[in-house]
């Protein structure tokens, strides 16, 4: 699901040249670093102008020109960030609370139920999973049947199951090695959850946000069938009307966007990963 | 023919980006027929030389002659399938069977499917695993030392002349690993191979070794000898270090319980034979206490007179007989044997075994007073201190 | 029950099974292209480290493009229809077959590689013989990984004018506050998924037949 952009490796392999004390090779490592940082923003960048020049020795439509403004195109991609931002914020603070309960001692022996849960909801597919979420929506006179909420619920419902999975495995990993020695050294349960599991967990949680926001930037792409817009109804726009140029821009676009997001994500996760973990 | 197996010119081998060889111009002769031990501590090379002779580990410069032909060019594939390799890991095939394991290189070889047949069942046989029970059977359903056992019949199923051997009992617990070398030593009675041992336990080289090159730094020999020569003239303090104290007990080490006088007349008693008839001859001998065999003239239990006061069949009376110890066992084992038994002595089987004669203490006593006088006349002769006596 | 009697109707049995067999043929195609493509590609991978991280960044980059987009990308290519999904599911498979491969092979004991090694066993033989056979378990899993993750993106070809279940699923979206739209929906979504569990079971079959007995858990 991650791009490797891999801020681990990278130091490693800096560290492992360094090592050699070899000023040319640190030189040359620290380069690597930078073009690597820079390869994914650089391709980006590259693609969209390259689509936009193609574009600019187009022979447009009337429907091409109205669909490809900028007020239209940036009107989508707020859309679809803003998505994108609500279904994770709203996923991340029911999953990872959810996810650190399920794994309290307490609560453990319904722990591998819910992760066979998970994992046998990968089989659904997504496009099926959202279509019922927002019928459920639809039919239920009570709740608003248009605008933005059935959306948020319908990407909230379909990535719960797979990030509480993510949090509850990786939970499980953390507290298998150290929970014995921090109990063993007479911490309390509430200390050793506190002072050695959360911060342990730090990673965990960074891993689920980064999963979350790819996720839910992927079936935002969707959120068009249910009304709520974003820049999959730029792409269904153009492959419905048989518009090339729509079609290209579209997914250019939600590509972008998809793997900004990613990278962006896996720059947060680099920056706040504790270090020595 | 030669009486120079494996001839190393100069051999070197140096890592791009090191300013020191890990072997530095190693030049050596291994003589057919013997056991050969690279020993030294850790990083001293002794490994990265012995997989250059069959150029796991290309060499940088040097030559290496197997029986008169320079191999240094020579394709590295037809080249190992001449040469037996068994490493510390031992590297069985998990996927496929025993038999296919050992297979491999007459598979190579393309050697049709009955010879191949006959020829694993006949190394299964040596290295004593029996091919009924084993060929059929997959590496992890095997213990350790069965492993190893599969491992050495592996790299012997081809017959070639050399074997390569790196640490291969290493990672095998201590008795077992004393069990596996003492049938080794058996095999290669027999077999005669010409065999290159690395090994960082100079007990083990000792042991194993008609030849040991203690290696330095960058594998540089500081003293190719026989065991005997290293151990009663160390050519410098590193060999004196390296072989360290104790060095009467090493001798022990190189003894075999074969070359000692063992008792062959032990009182026996067969374990289907009738209580009275066994009570009545050991009563008539002057021996304390009498072995029994099994149909397979296996020792099965030790008897002595107070044991016949029980009212037990033959088979449950008296003490399980331990401590067993073949031939080419060295004292030393058989010693350690001895104070693990219970009996107070060793009883010497041979491969299969059926029993050959017993040895006590007071054997081994003899025999070390025999080592200690031919040593105070060799010290006395070159006008030295034996060490061993300006202690005591 | 409004499904049950959605389920009875033999057109909806007609169709749906119709639908499976096409949504079948949209998922193990692009399956058995991609475990050509990535095999080798894994093994170069494994052969080569220094080109490891830019094919595994490359295949899973891929993964992180939402389908729509490319399954849109490579219509102006190939126009509406099948192609243009299958050319992207195929890509989406890639990366778990890839990286089991790469890592099946790293996880294969280096003193088994070794021993094949020192006893004469040439690159080929021994990648065929023992470097492959031994990945096997960890290549087979990708390649389960890769056709349960086709098979929920294959919905989607439908937007891209592909077939396959997807058009149940489309049929019940489009129809939403009508008769029957639920039934398609949940008819559509339970297909998928039911599909998805035969194929689960079909590879735990394979696994059986073809995992040698020595490495088997």
């Amino acid at each position: 699901m991650a791009v490797s952009t891999a801020p681990q490796e990278l130091d490693q392999e800096a560290a492992a040249l360094g090592r050699s004390e070899d000023a040319a090779a640190t030189k040359r490592a620290k380069r690597g670093k930078l073009v690597r940082y820079l390869a994914m923003p650089g391709f980006l960048l590259l693609l969209n102008i390259a689509t936009f020049l193609w574009l600019s020795g187009q022979d447009l439509d009337s429907i091409e020109r109205r669909t490809l403004t900028a007020d239209n195109l940036i009107g989508k991609a707020q859309e679809h960030v803003w998505l994108t931002l609500l279904s994770t914020t709203f996923v991340l603070l029911l999953a990872i609370p959810f996810g650190i309960l399920a794994t309290r001692p307490r609560y453990r022996r319904f722990a591998p139920g819910i992760i066979g849960l998970g994992n046998a909801g990968q089989a659904i597919p997504s496009f099926g999973m959202l279509a019922l979420l927002f019928y459920l929506f639809r039919v239920t006179p009570w709740l608003p049947s248009t605008g933005t909420l059935p959306v948020v619920v319908a990407l909230v419902g379909y990535s719960f199951l797979p990030i509480l999975r993510n949090t509850m495995v990786g939970l499980d990993q953390v507290d298998r090695s150290v929970l014995e020695a921090g109990r063993g050294m007479g911490m309390s349960e509430r200390r050793v959850l506190r002072r050695i599991e959360l911060p342990l967990a730090v990673p965990v949680i960074l891993a689920g946000i980064r999963t979350a926001l790819v996720l839910n930037v992927g079936t935002a792409t969707l959120a068009f069938l249910f009304g709520g817009g974003g820049l999959g109804d730029v792409v269904y726009n153009g492959l419905s009307l048989r518009r090339i140029p729509i079609t290209i821009v579209g997914a250019v676009l939600v590509a972008t966007l998809a793997l900004l997001v990613d990278y962006i994500a896996s720059l947060i996760e680099e920056k706040l990963t504790p270090k020595g973990l | 023919m030669s009486d120079i197996m494996i001839e190393l010119k100069e051999l070197t081998k140096r890592y791009p980006g090191t300013e020191t060889p890990a072997v530095d111009r190693l030049t050596m002769e291994i003589p057919r027929g013997e056991i050969v031990v690279f020993v030294g501590p850790s990083g001293c090379g002794k490994t990265t030389s012995l997989k250059m002779i069959n150029r796991i580990i290309e060499p940088t410069s040097g030559q290496i002659i197997l029986d008169g032909e320079d191999v240094t060019d020579v394709n590295p594939d037809q080249l190992r399938r001449r040469i037996g390799y068994v490493i510390q890991q031992i590297g069985l095939f998990p996927h496929v069977t025993i038999e296919d394991n050992v297979a491999t290189v007459p598979n190579l070889l393309g050697w049709d499917r009955d010879r191949t047949k006959a020829r694993v069942d006949e190394l299964l046989d040596v290295v004593g695993l029996d091919p009924d029970v084993y060929r059929n059977r997959y590496p992890k359903e095997l213990s350790g030392g069965q492993r190893q056992r599969v491992g050495v019949a592996r790299a012997l199923a081809a017959d070639p002349p050399v074997l390569l051997m790196d640490e291969p009992f290493g990672a095998i617990d201590p008795i077992t690993r004393t069990r596996l070398q003492n049938e080794f030593l058996r095999l290669q009675q027999e077999l005669k191979k010409t065999i290159c041992f690395v090994t960082h336990d100079i007990d083990e080289a000792i042991k194993m070794g008609d030849r040991i090159a203690i290696l330095q730094e960058r594998s540089i020999p500081a003293q190719f000898a026989t065991p005997e020569e290293i151990l009663t003239q160390p050519a410098n303090d590193f060999v004196a270090d390296f072989v360290g104290s104790g060095s009467t007990l090493k001798r022990l080490k190189l003894t075999r319980v074969r070359d000692v006088n063992i008792t062959t007349d032990a009182l026996l008693g067969r374990i289907d034979e009738d209580k009275h008839v066994l009570r009545q001859r050991l009563q008539e001998s002057d021996w304390t206490a009498m072995l029994l065999l099994d149909a397979e003239k296996r020792p099965s239990r030790w008897l002595r007179a107070p044991d016949f006061l029980h009212d037990r069949p033959v088979a449950e009376m008296g003490l399980p007989a331990r401590a067993m110890i073949e031939p080419q066992a060295t004292l030393s084992d058989a010693l350690e044997e001895m104070l693990l038994g219970s009996a107070g002595v060793a009883i010497v089987v041979d491969g299969r075994g059926a029993f050959q004669g017993i040895l006590d203490v007071d054997d081994i006593i003899t025999s070390i007073q025999t080592m200690r006088d031919a040593n105070a006349e060799f010290y006395r002769a070159s006008k030295l201190i034996d060490p061993a006596t300006a202690i005591a | 029950m409004a499904f049950l009697e959605y389920l009875a109707d033999p057109s909806t049995q007609r169709s749906l099974l119709e639908q499976s067999g096409e949504h079948l043929f949209l998922t193990l195609v692009p399956v058995a292209i991609a475990i050509v493509l990535g095999v080798g590609l894994g093994i170069w991978a494994h052969r080569v480290p220094a080109l490891s991280r830019t094919i595994v960044g490359a295949t899973s980059t891929v993964l992180t493009i939402p389908s729509l987009a490319l399954f849109a990308i490579f219509v102006p290519l190939v126009g509406i229809g099948n192609t243009a999904p299958m050319i992207a599911l195929t890509l989406y498979a890639l990366l778990p077959i890839v990286r089991n491969t790469v890592s099946g092979l790293y996880s294969v004991d280096n003193a088994v590689v070794e021993s094949a090694k020192g006893m004469g066993m040439g690159a080929t033989k021994r990648l065929v013989k023992i470097e492959l056979p031994n990945a096997w378990p960890v290549m087979l899993a990708g390649i389960r990984v890769a056709t349960l993750l086709t098979i929920g993106i294959a919905a989607i070809a439908v937007l891209a004018g592909g077939d396959g279940l997807g058009t149940e699923i489309f049929r019940g979206l489009r129809r939403i506050g009508s008769a029957g739209a639920f039934e398609s929906l949940l008819g559509g979504t339970l297909a998928v998924v039911v599909l998805a569990l035969l194929i689960d079971l079909a590879y735990l079959a394979i696994g059986r037949l073809t995992i040698p007995r020595g490495i088997r858990e």
